[in-house]
């Protein structure tokens, strides 16, 4: 899994005493489990990009809407310093009449993680949550957006992972849907230095009045392959920023841990500031490719790239491949099942 | 699945020492002598194995009646692991297994089934099934997809 079902999503129903706050609750809601993040040049029009916040795994069985009481957002560094400079944060309402509805605001400037409403600009307004099989597409000035519930794109032997890289079982998210949120956006909108521009997703949810950091994610699978226990929820805790001076639970910085991780698995430890800070670096002005660390797309094999790279060649492949339910347009997402 | 020699059942489980048997049983919790010969249990074991961090819990757990050899066991994965375990069990997953024999050998019970819906089977996954239950030690092991899985006894 890209980051499916991991910390924070899973809801603990017996957890052990006194672990409570770093396991699950009350932190733990699938509305904003994020599960992947992709960014990838539009079909046809490179002027052009196209950004998606997957969260909701399994979805509908654990959720099925959008928590309108949260943020999520997609983070936007130009100047390559693990530190957003625009984000395209999406609020939603609250479900009505089996309705719901999403507002896009631009935040740009000196954004600071937790000034969330600092220097906002609305750009999509009362655009329609899609529950059913038809997507309703929101076009308000050079932005498109949708959001709800689509077949999940990510594929993955996540049996075979759970199995010990025991690849046998085919891939585990060929019916699953998740809730989909999908941004066309001109690249002129991402600034002017596409060399030294990355992004992450991440969720944060209304706790007592003020908005407590829940979920995030750059590249596929990291905090789910590297960090352990308690220091899962850490890493979603802190900001990319921080990744390289951390400290896990171990007292060992994350760079540290990971390059535990990675002598481990056969994998050169080196690569681990590379994996550090987690963001997926998004060059718009050259193709995109996971392979490359260029962005990601929806048929980008992300585990097979992994697999190689974790494991120095050891392992090269999950033995199944991107699904074939992909829409050639917006919103690219699949028919749900 | 090949049963696997108590001796080195033993030596995985690192007990080290032989299984006193008779030992004392706890009355309440997941792991229970009901009577004198029902017992109730849950194994659990986290998955996968490291360096791998664990992501999910495998769970066997039920009720069986050593003298009539019968009972009745489910077994499931569970997003989180066992010291975060959720209550959302992988869609596909989830087994239920009719207890065909039990077979006791000083502190060990040898319990084997077989799963009810043999139509659900993944690719590895086979109908028979059985576990190897070590109170004495609280372990347990028994067969994941066709990979040997050493368990806890929760208490």
């Amino acid at each position: 899994m890209a980051d499916h079902l991991d910390s924070p999503g899973p809801i603990a129903v017996s957890p052990t005493p006194g672990v409570t706050a770093l396991v699950g609750p009350p932190l733990g809601d699938a509305k904003t489990d994020i599960t992947d993040v992709y960014a990838f040049l539009k079909p046809g029009d490179a002027t052009k990009s196209i950004l998606v916040l997957d969260v909701n795994p399994l979805a509908p069985l654990l959720a099925n809407s959008f928590d309108s009481e949260a943020i999520y957002e997609i983070n936007i560094d130009t100047r390559r310093h693990a530190v957003p400079d625009l984000s395209f944060r999406i609020r939603f309402s609250r479900v009505e009449s089996g309705s719901q509805t999403a507002t896009v605001h631009m935040a740009t400037g000196d954004v600071v993680a937790d000034q969330v409403t600092a220097g906002e600009a609305t750009i999509i307004a009362g655009a329609p949550v899609s529950f059913g099989p038809t997507p309703l597409i929101t076009v308000t000035g050079p932005y498109k957006f949708f959001a709800g519930i689509r077949s999940d794109p990510f594929f993955f032997d996540l049996l075979g992972f759970i199995d010990g890289f025991n690849f046998k079982f085919g891939d585990f998210f060929i019916d699953k849907n998740v809730f989909g949120i999908v941004l066309e956006v001109p690249n002129s909108a991402l600034g002017a230095t596409p060399r030294t521009t990355s992004l992450w997703g991440r969720t944060l949810l209304s706790q007592n009045g003020s908005q407590v950091r829940d979920d995030r994610m750059g590249r596929a699978a990291i905090n789910t392959v590297f960090n352990h226990g308690p220091d899962k929820n850490i890493f979603n805790s802190i900001d990319p920023v921080r990744d390289l001076t951390a400290l896990t639970t171990e007292g060992i910085t994350f760079v540290q841990s990971f390059e535990n991780t990675l002598t481990a698995l056969g994998g050169d430890p080196g690569l681990a500031t590379v994996l550090l800070p987690d963001v997926l670096n998004y060059d718009f002005s050259k193709a995109t490719s996971y392979a490359e660390l260029n962005g990601r797309q929806l048929q980008d094999d992300v585990i097979d790239i992994s697999l190689s790279l974790v494991t120095g060649g050891g392992l090269t492949s999950d033995n199944v491949g991107p699904h074939t339910d992909y829409l050639s347009d917006f919103p690219y997402l699949g028919t749900p099942h | 699945m090949k049963t696997m020699d108590r001796r080195d059942f033993l030596k995985m489980a690192g007990a080290g020492a032989a299984v006193v048997a008779g030992a004392a049983m706890p009355v309440a919790g997941f792991f229970a002598w009901n009577g004198k010969d029902i017992l109730r249990f849950r194994a659990v074991a986290g998955m996968p194995k490291a360096p791998l961090p664990t992501y999910a819990s495998y769970v066997i757990e039920g009720q069986v009646d050593i003298r009539a050899r019968t009972g009745q066991l489910a077994k499931s994965l569970y997003a989180g692991a066992p010291e975060a375990m959720s209550g959302i069990v992988f869609p596909g997953t989830s087994r239920t297994i009719r207890v065909t024999n039990v077979q006791r050998t000083g502190g060990t019970l040898l319990i084997s089934g077989e799963i009810t819906e043999p139509a659900t089977l993944l690719k590895g996954e086979v109908p028979s099934f059985s576990i190897l239950v070590d109170r004495a030690n609280g372990v347990a092991q028994a067969d994941f997809l066709g990979s040997k899985v050493l368990m806890r006894l929760d208490d």
